[in-house]
This record gives C-alpha cells, structure tokens and sequence, in this order.
C-alpha cells in the first residue's frame, strides 16, 4: 500500500495529463472532420474517455468527458471553430456526449477500485492463513507477541501490543514492550464489555487507541492493543476490522497455550503426587517391619511353652505395649505427613458412623479398658458422606485423648446426635479439662494437654483430627464442662445420602 | 484332614518369618519358606501346601501377583500380612482371590486366630453346611428359616436374611463390601455400598446385644465385614 502511494501521480498531473491526451486526440482527428459523420467521431471521443477513466481514475475521467464535449463542439461541430452551435440537435449529442462520458467514467472507475479491493483482500486473507500456520507453532505466549507485533506493523502498518489477562482482571503482566502509551482504563473496559474498544481523540502516534479483546469460547485470555505508527499511517475501520480477524486468531493461539499449561500443570502434580506417596509407603514399610518384629518376637516371648519366670512375662507385655504405641504415633506422623502434603484425596463413601465408633473401640482395645466407656448412637442414626479409615483416626485419637487425660476409672462418653443440617459426635470425660488458656491453640501441632508430663504423646493427635474433619468440611471444638472435665465435638455435614427402599417382608 | 497342615510362608523379612514360623509350629503346622514371588511359585509347583501367608511389599513382583497366579489353579486359603496403610491394597488384595488379612504390627494370638479359621473352614467345606447356628444369645435354623433370640422369635426380611447367610457362610474371614453386595443383591449393586451400611445396622439391630458395639457383625473399616461366631 505505501509503495503504490509513491507510483501513482498527484491529481492535478493525471489533469493535465488527462487534457494533454484529449487534445492530442482531437488534433489527430481533425483531418476526418469533413469526411466522417460526428457520431463516429463522438463514438471515438466516448472510447476515450473510457480508457482514460480506466487507467488514470474517475476524476480524470470526468474531465476527460467535459473537456472532450468543448473540443468537439469547437472543432467539429459547424460552425467549426467556435462555440456557437448552428444545429440546436447537436446540443443533445453534447447533452448525451456528457452524461455517457461521466457515467461510464464513474463505472469504469469503481470497477477498477473493486478489482483492487478484492486483491488486497485476497492478499490479507492469504497472510492470515500463513500468520495463523506461524501462530499454531508458538510454544510460549511471549512468541505469539512478538508474531502478532510484527504481523500487523506490515500488514496494516500498526504499532501491536498484546496484554495477557488472568481471568477478568488486567493484570500487569505486559508482554513485549509498549512504544506507546496504554489507556489501562480502556483496557479494563474491553475485557469487562467483551468488545472493541477505541477512541478517536487518541488516534495519533504515541497513544493506543484501539482495544480488541481476545475472546475465546471459553473465557477472554487478554487485549490487543492498537496505535499508529508514525505518522504515515492512521488507524482506519477497515483496519480495525482486519486486526479484529486476526484477534481471534490470536485467541484461539492464547486458548491452545492455555490449555497446554493446564495439561503440564496436571500432570506435574501427579507426578509428585505419585512420587510422595511412593515415599509415603516405602517410609511406612520400612517404620512398621521392625515394629512388626518388635511385637511378634515380644508376643512369642509372652506365649512361650514351657512359660518363661513371671518377670520376663511382665517384660515381654510391655516391650510389646511400648512396640505397638511407637507404630499407633508412626501412623500418626504419616497420616500427618500424607495430609500436610496437601491434595488430600478423600474416599469418600456412605458410612454408618457405627462403624467407624466401633472399629475405634476395637482398635484402642486395652487402651480403653481402665475405663468405662458409654456409647450412645440414635438407631437409625443417618449415613454420612466419609473417608471412613480418616474418620476412624478421628475418633480413635479422640478417645484415646480422652482416656490419656483422666484419671483411671473415670468413665467416657461418647454421644452421636444429628440436627436436620449436621451430624454431632462428641466425647466427654472426666479429667482435669483443658487449660484455657490452651483452648485455641490445642489443634496446632506438637501442642499437648500437659507439658513435660508423664503422660505419652507428642501432641499430633488432635491436629489430624482437625485437618481430617476440616477436609471434610465438619468442623471440631473443644471445651471445658461445667461440671469438669473436657468435651470435644466434631460436627460433620450430612448431605443427602442415596435411599434405599424399605423392605416389607 | 488328619495329617499335618502345610503352609507356605512368603516373607522377605527373616526375622517376621522367624516369629511367624514358630507361632505356626506351635500349631502343629509344617511350615515351607520363601522370601520372593519367584522362589514362591518354584516351590508350589513342587511342594503343595494348604494354606498360603503372604506379604504385600515383596521384593521381586507384589504379593498381589503371587494371589492371582495362585488363584488361577488352586483354592487353598490365602492370609494376606500388609505393612501398608492404605486399604485400598488390602481390598485389591481379597478381590483377588485373597481370604484374610492382618495389618502389621499384629500380635501371635491374633495371627493364630485368623490361621486357625482359615484352615478349619478350608476342611469344613466339602461338609454339608450346618444347619442350625448359635452365636451369643441367638440361634438361627437356616433350613427352616427361623431365628431366636434369647428364646424369642425374630423376624428378618428376605435380604436381612441373605446378608446374614452369606456372613455366616464365611464366618471367621474378611468379606470385602463388593463381595457382599454382589452375593446378596447382585452385580448391578457392586458400588451401592448404603444398602450394605443400612441393612448391618438392621442386624446388628436385631441380633446384637449392644448394637453400638457389635460383637459379631464386625466392621473392617474400608474393607467390608466379619462374621465372629
């Protein structure tokens, strides 16, 4: 475009031009004056008006048409040499002459510009199919800045800059660098309206004054920001239409980039997912092998035929006591260690909390047996959407709490009611109670009940219940009773669990 | 079975096999070794044994492997050891074909139990099933269909009913959640674990003297339930 400003000639030379040609023609036709008829003649002159209008455009060609009918009229038409018409018919072969000359001229001429136009669109749609074959090859959002930069700086002859936004929130993240100010207002505006945005007051080098959002099916990735450049070029609709084309290929490139982060992004974490619970179970087997020989070979100690001195029993039982303790604190500290990793991934299934308190019960087993343990759950207590093998960790640390934190004999409760919302499952005893002071902080980690006390445990206990009952999306408190001793209650959520039809035989 | 009972010991930790052997020694079991799926296999194919113990984390190939390969040609009682907290290994384990598991750290006595169950109803089951069973306070005549419960007649429904048979069945052992949802209400009803989790309860309900803590409608938290006698 710019080189086919340089070749074409300034309108008043394609004038000149223009009544140079014609009078050159009337010269040559002269010499048949007296022997062709005018309307041959008059034909000639229609011809050439044509070509003119053809090659030099339709001003040319409208004075080619004016300046034709003044010369036929005063060189052939008799009287020849003067304007003055003796035959009043011929002032309708002027009249005809003249509207034939300029309406063919005008057709002439826009046929041309058509045939024009419709190459230059060829050639813009051709370069959009090479641009987007060079899109689909970036591999980085910064490459496609850079393509789309250059791109429209030769097709249009525009200044491009490309801001990738986040979501619907601009942020800062510029890509390339602006040579020109952007108006971060109606960037902001072009995302949240999801359309162009321009403002002619800004149409001048230095300043971007379009804003294109890049929208995809999904969600906008950002804006392409348009300014002139220099001052050889502006910005004009067609333009601003053409960029709007390549927008949208620029999205559907931002889109692709998009989704391939999206896929790196997933499979990183299961990679490290996998990783960490190979770790995880490689750690638990190597913590419970010794444990396991540990309680075995103290167990066959125990059971020993003929029986061993009574003393040696006694040691035995507790060897086994101390083996069996160390791998219920390992458990704990891999549970800990697989939660705190994050990720949590829940096995969520309908439970009968039954279940999961009985299972406890069995678990703590000795634990439990200095004191007496009441269980309350309403029969037809309702399912619960649960990890059951997490929620069984809950209770178990619960009780075993209660149990480490009282006096022997003092009984436990452990209650289970449900509102329409949630269900309740609290444990009572009937210690000491917890400090107040400590009342906040008990479910952070390495927090104990008692400091430096006899009693055993590194106070991982009640932090995993929270973790675990929070990932659940239940809630655990604590609190001291009126009459002594503490409460703790942990709230879960419970949904709608699936029915089962009630059976009548 | 009156010779003495044979089983094969797969273990790659030579002091769990130490202590595991001598508990089944005391049993009066002849007991053969192995410390991988390889020399496993090598000793099955020439030395049968009733009953097979095994350990998930083996060094050459998982333990899972050795079940399958042994389920494809034999039925002797497989006891799975796991050091592994997931239970979802544990309940692949049993799909597999496996009978029961222990968790490790576990205990002589506990190990004698699941051994001795395992080898007692491998024998029975050429046997016709018992007919009439007591457990606690009640008494249950399959054949005619009739349940007491201190004297006192009590009423299941068709699927209580089904469910009770197919525990009692495999009494003593570990039946995963999918097995009995498959025995008792058939293969469309594999994932419907709620109608499993409701009609225990009814059971336990029913049958236990505590329901809350049940003694013989036992829970094996994310893997299924036991029938205790």
């Amino acid at each position: 475009m710019t080189t086919r400003t340089t070749t074409r000639l300034t309108q008043w030379h394609q004038a000149l031009l223009t009544v140079l040609l014609t009078s050159m023609l009337a010269f040559l036709l002269m010499p048949l004056a007296e022997r062709w008829e005018l309307a041959n003649i008059v034909m000639l002159f229609l011809l050439f008006v044509l070509m003119v209008a053809i090659q030099l455009g339709q001003t040319s060609g409208v004075v080619a048409a004016i300046y034709s009918v003044f010369l036929f009229d005063f060189l052939f038409v008799p009287p020849r040499f003067s304007l003055d018409v003796a035959n009043p018919e011929h002032l309708v072969t002027f009249a005809v002459m003249l509207i034939t000359a300029i309406v063919s001229a005008q057709m002439a001429a826009r046929l041309k510009k058509s045939a024009e136009d419709a190459q230059l669109r060829e050639a813009r749609t051709h370069s959009l199919y090479q641009v987007a074959r060079a899109l689909a090859g970036t591999q980085a959002v910064s490459d496609a800045a850079s393509i789309t930069e250059a791109f429209l700086l030769a097709q249009v002859g525009l200044k491009a800059y490309v801001i990738v936004t986040d979501e619907q929130v601009v942020q800062n993240q510029m890509v390339g660098a602006a040579q020109f100010h952007v108006e971060s207002h109606l960037a902001s505006l072009a995302v949240t309206t999801q359309k162009t945005v321009s403002s002619s007051a800004l149409n001048t080098t230095g300043w971007g004054c379009v804003y294109i959002p890049l929208l995809s099916a999904e969600h906008g990735h950002g804006i392409l920001v348009l300014a002139a450049h220099e001052d050889t070029s502006e910005v004009t609709p067609e333009k601003v239409a053409f960029c709007e084309a390549y927008a949208s290929l620029l999205a559907i490139t931002l889109e692709r980039l998009h989704f391939v982060e999206v896929a790196y992004a997933h499979e990183l974490s299961v990679t490290s997912e996998r990783l960490r619970s190979s770790i995880l179970s490689a750690l638990s087997h190597d913590l419970r092998t010794p444990l396991t020989v540990l309680v075995g070979l103290a167990d066959s100690l125990a059971t020993h035929e003929p029986p061993l001195p009574e003393d040696a029993v006694a040691t035995s039982v507790t060897i086994q006591d101390q083996a069996r303790r160390l791998s219920s604190l390992v458990s704990n500290l891999l549970e800990m260690a697989r939660l705190n990793a994050g990720n949590v991934q829940l096995r969520l299934d309908w439970h009968d909390i039954t279940d999961v308190v009985s299972v406890s019960m069995e678990h703590l087993g000795d634990a439990l047996n200095a004191h007496p343990v009441s269980v309350r759950i309403p029969a037809n207590v309702s399912l619960v959407q649960i990890d059951a093998t997490l929620m069984e960790r809950v209770v178990t640390n619960l009780l075993e709490n209660a149990a480490k934190y009282s006096p022997k004999g003092a009984p436990i409760a452990l209650h289970v009611s449900e509102t329409a919302e949630e269900l309740r499952l609290v444990v009572r005893d009937e210690g000491q109670g917890i400090d107040p002071h400590k009342l906040d902080t008990m479910f952070d980690m390495f927090e104990r009940g008692t400091k430096e006390s006899t009693i055993q445990g590194f106070g991982l206990g009640l932090s995993i219940c929270k973790v675990i009952v929070q990932a659940h999306g239940g809630r655990i408190t604590a609190s001291n009773r009126v009459s002594g001793g503490a409460e703790l209650c942990v709230c879960l959520p419970k949904g709608v669990p699936p029915s089962v039809p009630e059976e009548t035989v | 079975m009156s010779a003495k009972p044979r089983v094969l010991l797969v273990e790659d930790e030579p002091e769990i096999r130490r202590f595991v052997k001598s508990a089944l020694e005391a049993m009066n079991c002849v007991v053969t070794e192995a410390d991988s799926v390889m020399s496993a296999t090598h000793v099955l194919s020439v030395n049968p044994a009733d009953l097979l113990v095994v350990d998930l984390g083996l060094p050459d190939v998982d333990g899972q492997t050795l079940i399958e390969r042994v389920r494809s040609w034999s039925d002797m009682p497989v006891l799975v050891l796991s050091a592994r907290a997931m239970e979802q290994d544990k309940v692949d384990a049993l799909n597999l074909g496996a009978d029961d598991y222990l968790t490790k750290p576990f205990g002589i006595a506990e190990f004698k139990a699941r051994v001795q169950a395992l080898l007692r109803r491998h024998q029975r089951q050429d046997d016709l099933p018992t007919s009439v069973l007591s457990f606690g306070a009640v008494r249950v005549d399959f054949t005619k269909r009739e349940i007491f419960k201190n004297e006192a007649p009590v009423h299941l429904t068709v699927t209580e009913f089904k469910l009770l048979a197919a525990l009692v069945k495999s009494s003593g052992k570990v039946m995963t959640q999918k097995a009995l949802l498959q025995d008792v209400w058939g293969p469309a009803f594999k994932d419907s674990s709620h109608y499993l989790r409701i009609y225990i309860s009814h059971l336990r309900q029913k049958l236990e003297d505590d329901p809350s803590r049940p003694k013989h409608f036992v829970t094996e938290i994310g893997v299924g339930y036991r029938f205790k006698q």
